[in-house]
C-alpha cells in the first residue's frame, strides 16, 4: 500500500537509480577514478536503503530492515570518505598544475637555472643554464653543484682557494635560510669545458 | 524510541559535517559543490530528525525524515548529472 512515507521513499530509489544512471553514462569523463569508485559504493547503499525502506513502509516486507538498519551506519561513513577522496583529487590536480607551470617556466627561461636541494645536489639543470656552462644536464644531475663550479673555473681569479671558498659560501647559503649572498648581485666569468670564456651575472 | 543505530549513524555524521566545515576553503575548489554540500546538509537534517521523532511528533517528523531523505537523493542526483552528464566539467 503506498502511504506518503513509501511514496517519499520511492521518489528517492527512482532519484538514487538516475543518479547510477548518471554516472555510467558519463563513466568516461575525467572524473577522478577513485572518487567514483567511492560514489558507487554510496549510491549502492543508498540503492539498498530506499529499497529497503519502500519494501518496509509499503506493507510488502520488512525482511531488509535488520540488514538496512546496519548498513545505514556505513552511509555517513561513506560520505565522509567521498569527501576526502574529492579533496584529496583536488589538491593532487592543484599540485599538478603547478608543477607544470614551474616546469614551463623552468625549461623556457632564458636564464640558465639549476634547482639544487639542501646537500647542494642538483635536481634538475633548464637547456639555458646547459648551453651558457657548456655542459650537458646529464653531466650535471645528481652532481654538487661546486663540483660543477669546479669544472669552471674563472679565467681570470681562478686558484684553488677561490673554488674552495665557492664551495665554502655555497654550502653557507644552503644551510643559511635569508643569506646575505642570496640578496647579492654576482658578477665573473667561466671558462667552460670547451675552453671558451663566458661572463655572468 | 531512539535505536542505537541511528545514535552512532548520527555521531558519524556530525564527524563528517565538522570534517566539510574545517575543510571547507579546499572544498570550495570543487564543481557544482553546492549541491553536493546541500545534499549532505539535508541527509544530516533526516538524521537529527529520525532522533527526534523518538521524543516528540513521531509521524510528522517521521515523515519529514523521510523527505530530508529524498530532497537529499535529488540534489544528488542532480550533482551526478552536473558532473558526469553536463558538457564543460575539465573536458
Amino acid at each position: 500500500m503506498i502511504n506518503l512515507v513509501s511514496l517519499a521513499d520511492l521518489l528517492s530509489l527512482i532519484a538514487i537509480l538516475f543518479a547510477i544512471g548518471f554516472v555510467l553514462a558519463g563513466k568516461r569523463r575525467n572524473f577522478p577514478t577513485d572518487a567514483v569508485w567511492v560514489l558507487a559504493g554510496l549510491l549502492g547503499l543508498e540503492l539498498f536503503h530506499f529499497a529497503s525502506n519502500v519494501l518496509e513502509w509499503s506493507g510488502i516486507s520488512a525482511a531488509l530492515d535488520e540488514l538496512e538498519d546496519f548498513l545505514q551506519i556505513l552511509t555517513p561513513m561513506l560520505w565522509g570518505v567521498f569527501f576526502y577522496v574529492l579533496i584529496r583529487s583536488q589538491q593532487a590536480e592543484t599540485m599538478r598544475q603547478s608543477e607544470e607551470r614551474f616546469r614551463a617556466v623552468f625549461e623556457n627561461s632564458s636564464d640558465g637555472l639549476l634547482l639544487v636541494d639542501d646537500q647542494g645536489i642538483v635536481l634538475r639543470v633548464n637547456p639555458a643554464a646547459e648551453r651558457v656552462m657548456g655542459i650537458p644536464a646529464t653531466e650535471i644531475i645528481g652532481q654538487k653543484s661546486w663540483h660543477i663550479q669546479a669544472r669552471l673555473p674563472s679565467a681570470t681569479q681562478f686558484n684553488e682557494s677561490f673554488n674552495q671558498q665557492v664551495k665554502q659560501s655555497m654550502q653557507e647559503m644552503l644551510s643559511t635560510p635569508n643569506h646575505p649572498l642570496f640578496h647579492q648581485l654576482m658578477e665573473g666569468d667561466m671558462r667552460r669545458p670547451d675552453g671558451s670564456v663566458v661572463y655572468y651575472q | 524510541m531512539i535505536q542505537d543505530n541511528e545514535l552512532i549513524t548520527l555521531l558519524l555524521a556530525i564527524g563528517v559535517l565538522i570534517f566539510v566545515l574545517v575543510n571547507r576553503s579546499a572544498l570550495n575548489k570543487l564543481p557544482d559543490l553546492v549541491l553536493l554540500r546541500a545534499a549532505f546538509g539535508v541527509l544530516f537534517v533526516g538524521y537529527v530528525l529520525t532522533i527526534l521523532e523518538g521524543f516528540f511528533w513521531g509521524k510528522t517528523l517521521n515523515l519529514l525524515e523521510h523527505y530530508s531523505y529524498t530532497v537529499s537523493a535529488v540534489l544528488l542526483a542532480a550533482w551526478c548529472y552536473r558532473v558526469f552528464i553536463r558538457p564543460g566539467w575539465k573536458e
